[in-house]
This record gives C-alpha cells, sequence and structure tokens, in this order.
C-alpha cells in the first residue's frame, strides 16, 4: 500500500475516513449507534421538582 | 505457432507471383516465410531452399477480413510489428472458433494477437520470454519464472481460414493446445501430435481492444464487442481487493485504537449504586377507612372500654384492608411504591450511562420502569426493563429461562444532576428487592462492532463479486477449481 494506491481509491479511502470520524464523534461525545429499546426522552420543562410521596408517582413538573 | 528471428527481413518486403494464378504480391518477410497463401486464388504455396515457388493446395480464406489489415505496423509495449498472416480458428469437434493475427517482430520474431468474443491476448514464444525454457509442467498447473498457472482449456485447434506468410507449414501443423492461465497471463503450451515430445510454450497476456487500435491505427468501433469474461482477462475486483482489504484493515485498527484510547480518556465510574426493598403499593389509604369503620363498631361508653374496643377494630379492620387493597390488576401483577433514589452528578458529558439492575426473583419477574430525570431542567428519559427468571426440572432436565439481572443503555446524556424514578411491577406481593447501580463512560462496544461491520461492507462486497468474476469466469473451463453450479444461469 503506498499514496498511488490511496489516490488510485480516493472515493473508499475518502468516505472510509469519514465512517472513522463519525465513530470517533460518536464515541468522545457518548453517543451510541443505538441505546436500549423505547427509550422516551421528554425535554422536560423549568419546574419545581415534587418530592415523592406515599401512594403518588413522582411527578418531576 | 513457431518462433524465429530474423534480423535482416522486417525492414524489407518484396513481390512474389504466384505459381497457381501467377499474380503478383507483396511478402514482408522474403527471407524468412517459406510458405504463403495467395490473396488472389487462395492457393498455398511453398518456397523451397532454392527460391523456388511450389503450388500445395488451395486453402480456405477467412470468412472475414482481418481487423487488422496483412501489413499494417504499429508498435505495442515499446516493440514494433508488422502484421504478416491471419487465421481463423476453431477447436475440433466444438463450435468454439477465435482469431489469430501474426505479428512480426524483426529482432524477436512471431507474435500473436489472439481474439476470442471480443476478447484479446498478445501471445509471443521464448524469443519474447525466455523464461519459456525452463516451464514445470504438472499438467493441470505449470509454473514458469515463479508464477503458478491453472490449467484452463485443453483442445486440438483447427485452420479454417487462413491469409499471409508463415515460416513454418502452418496449414499441415497438428497440434493439441492447452492454456493455462494466471490472469492476465495466459501460458499456452503447444504440443505436436506427430512428435509428442516436441512441445513449445507460449506466454500471452490480456491486452485492451483500444491499445491495440491506437497502435495500429484502428477504429476502436470496428472490433467485437467483449462478451462474458476471457480466458486471462484481469478481474478489476481482484485488482481492488488486496488494496481495499488493507485500507479496510488499516482503518479498522484505527477504530480500535480510538476506542482503546477513548477507555483510557473517558474511564467507566460508578455514579450511584442502591439497594432497595419495593413494596406493594396501595390503591388508597387505608388508615382513614379503617377509623371510621372502627368508630362505627365502638359500642361503650365509657373511655377506657371505647379506645379498647377502637384499637381492636381498627387492627382487625386495617390488617383485612392493607390485605385485599393492594394494587393490583385481576392477573395478579402488583405495582409497588415508586422510589427515587438518591441524586448523582456527570460531570463531563454527554456520557453514555449504563443502569444495571438486579432483582432476586424466583420463578417470577419483575418490572422496572426507569425515568432519569435532570434536576435542573427536568429533562427526563424512560425505559423500562423486565426481569424475569423462571426455573425447573422436566423430563429429566433441568431447565432456566431469563436472568435475575438486566442493563440499560442510554447514550448522550449531558452532564448535570440526575436522580432515577422507579416504578416497580411484580408479580408477587412481598419479596421484591431491587439493586440499581449508575457507571457513565460505559465502553460503547456496539459502535466499534456497527462501526468494524461498515468498515468490512466494501471489502466483503469486493470480495462477493471477485469471486462471481471467477466463478464466471471458470464456468467455460472443463477443469474450474470451482464446484460446477447446478443450474445454468447461477452466477455461484
Amino acid at each position: 500500500m503506498n499514496l498511488e494506491d490511496i489516490k488510485a481509491n480516493k472515493i473508499f479511502v475518502i468516505i472510509t475516513a469519514l465512517i472513522v470520524l463519525g465513530f470517533s464523534y460518536m464515541s468522545f461525545a457518548g453517543i451510541g449507534y443505538w441505546q436500549s429499546a423505547n427509550v422516551t426522552h421528554n425535554a422536560g420543562y423549568h419546574g419545581p421538582i415534587p418530592h415523592s410521596g406515599y401512594g403518588v408517582r413522582f411527578y418531576h413538573k | 505457432m513457431a518462433a524465429t528471428v530474423n534480423l535482416a527481413a522486417f525492414p524489407f518486403s518484396a513481390d512474389v507471383n504466384c505459381a497457381h494464378c501467377y499474380k503478383p504480391f507483396t511478402v514482408y518477410d522474403p527471407e524468412g516465410s517459406e510458405y504463403y497463401v495467395c490473396p488472389h486464388c487462395n492457393y498455398y504455396l511453398h518456397k523451397s531452399t532454392r527460391g523456388n515457388i511450389y503450388t500445395l493446395e488451395k486453402v480456405r480464406a477467412p470468412a472475414n477480413d482481418p481487423l487488422i489489415p496483412i501489413g499494417a505496423t504499429g508498435t505495442i509495449n515499446n516493440i514494433p510489428y508488422k502484421m504478416i498472416a491471419y487465421m481463423e480458428k476453431e477447436e475440433v469437434g466444438q463450435s468454439f472458433a477465435w482469431r489469430e493475427y501474426m505479428l512480426y517482430n524483426y529482432t524477436k520474431g512471431y507474435a500473436f494477437l489472439a481474439e476470442y468474443d471480443g476478447h484479446w491476448s498478445l501471445i509471443a514464444g521464448v524469443a519474447y520470454y525466455p523464461e519459456l525454457a525452463n516451464v514445470e509442467d504438472s499438467g493441470t498447473t505449470a509454473v514458469s519464472d515463479g508464477v503458478e498457472y491453472l490449467l484452463f482449456n485443453k483442445y486440438t485447434p483447427k485452420i479454417t481460414g487462413m491469409s499471409g506468410e508463415y515460416d513454418w507449414d502452418a496449414h499441415e501443423e497438428r497440434i493439441t493446445a492447452s492454456e493455462l492461465i494466471n490472469p492476465p497471463y495466459i501460458l499456452v503450451k503447444e504440443q505436436n501430435n506427430r512428435n509428442r515430445s516436441i512441445v513449445d510454450y507460449y506466454l500471452g497476456y490480456y491486452i485492451e481492444p483500444a491499445e491495440i487500435a491506437t497502435a495500429f491505427k484502428l477504429e476502436l468501433s470496428k472490433f467485437p464487442p467483449k462478451i462474458g469474461h476471457g480466458a486471462n482477462e484481469p478481474s478489476r475486483w481482484r485488482q481492488r481487493w488486496p488494496k481495499v482489504l488493507t485500507l479496510s484493515g488499516g482503518f479498522a485498527i484505527l477504530v480500535i485504537l480510538i476506542q482503546i484510547a477513548l477507555i483510557f480518556m473517558k474511564p467507566e465510574t460508578e455514579l450511584m449504586k442502591s439497594h432497595f426493598d419495593m413494596e406493594p403499593q396501595l390503591a388508597y389509604k387505608p388508615d382513614s377507612v379503617a377509623k371510621a369503620g372502627a368508630i362505627s363498631m365502638v359500642k361503650a361508653t365509657d373511655s377506657m372500654t371505647k379506645k379498647r374496643q377502637f384499637d381492636s377494630a381498627y387492627k382487625a379492620t386495617i390488617d383485612s384492608l392493607t390485605n385485599s387493597n393492594l394494587a393490583s390488576n385481576q392477573n395478579g401483577n402488583f405495582e409497588m411504591k415508586p422510589i427515587r433514589t438518591k441524586s448523582f452528578e456527570i460531570s463531563n458529558g454527554p456520557v453514555p450511562l449504563e443502569f444495571e439492575i438486579i432483582s432476586p426473583v424466583d420463578n417470577n419477574w419483575f418490572e422496572a420502569n426507569l425515568e432519569l430525570v435532570n434536576e435542573k431542567d427536568n429533562q427526563t428519559w424512560d425505559v423500562g426493563k423486565e426481569i424475569d427468571y423462571y426455573h425447573g426440572y422436566e423430563d429429566g432436565e433441568s431447565w432456566t429461562d431469563g436472568s435475575v439481572n438486566e442493563s440499560v443503555l442510554l447514550s448522550g446524556i449531558p452532564e448535570g444532576r440526575y436522580h432515577l424514578n422507579i416504578y416497580g411491577y411484580g408479580g408477587s406481593k412481598f419479596g421484591n428487592t431491587l439493586d440499581v447501580t449508575v457507571s457513565e463512560n460505559i465502553t460503547l462496544w456496539r459502535n466499534v462492532l456497527v462501526t468494524l461491520l461498515v468498515l468490512s461492507l466494501y471489502p466483503l462486497f469486493c470480495w462477493f463479486m471477485m469471486r462471481r468474476f471467477e466463478v464466471n469466469r471458470w464456468m467455460n473451463s472443463d477443469y474450474t477449481p470451482y464446484a460446477k453450479s447446478t443450474s445454468e444461469g447461477d452466477d455461484e
């Protein structure tokens, strides 16, 4: 493998390098290709967080 | 085929008269050529050692005019050639037909351009390739100059049309030819049928029509189209495969190195670990109901007796209510009291988080709905996991199903202060416990695996195409190293 081979396969090299860059970004950002199934993300709002109580759910808004 | 070296002949040509029709025609190697085909009457002529020309027999003219005209000159790989003869051949007993253009170089002798189904090879003998003097031939394989060739075809050729001039009796030659390949090269073995000890080897390489057209100044559009794969046609996938494999391998190693570096730079850390006894949820508060019921049951008037009667009635009522009042559906699934864990801090986000939950169920199940709450902005991530573990003994064998622990992975969780709300459901009222461990910077091996998988796609595609090309190539051979397909159109 030399520079000529890399030039001859530059599209493949570029795409592969982008894949590796994407992997690096995701790994450093702590992003998985997928996480546990059925995760629901709620954006939330700024408000008080009530304490838990007996027999009631912990509503967080 | 036969090779010759005639240093003096190439630059010159001479006109000779046909011994049959007496018409003149040009001979391009007057010193070397001993057999001619008269272009006017198609009689096969022989020049004696004294220079006299005799008629031998009439031969069949080629069915088609040669693509490269006789007398045309061209240079291929810096070797100048003159086209001096053309033969149309076919395999005895078969319908395979091909064409051979005999080229002459005055220092090296004959070379041949062979064309079959639009695929061309430039083939020459030992004068061009001295290593052909030392071919190690085992029949199905041959090694020349350290290169191994595999037997591709074996046949007896027959001339069906000829023109031009020859330095040997091409018309009467009887040979058995073997073609061994190592694309783009082809090793041709010719064994004389009249004297089996006479064996000549020729080496050829695949040549593109465009190169021939350029060399002989021909119109490329007149060249026959390629059909299928040539015996020694190079596979672009085979050429690409080792480079793609090396590049992909290099990138794969890079991915692994990045991941290893990440493990050291952002080590896995435990943020929280707690044990919870999960109590069953009650549908309503039994206390007030029990009090009301107990009061109605008190009949005494004196305060001491009233107190005693109330306590007794209250205790009996609340025990009864608590047991009957557990929040359960008709299937006996019990809701547990929700739990809020202590808070934990993610200080260097975003990070992947993993919750490991353990509940020692025994032939039972426990489901935990986990809600990760950001205490600053109330963002939540909800996910449910069911733990079930069953075991038994049936038909002489013990069995188990499920597990008492599960894990949940959330990715890209920003930094901040968090807690977990846990909503539990169980198959039994009591005895449910839950151990929860929260860890950050979990190694995302799934990212590594997915990336490696993606990186391997193109090399796999190249390998598949390379193999398909080879299988198709060898479909034309009786000596294929690949298993013969059971159906005609099957590539594999």
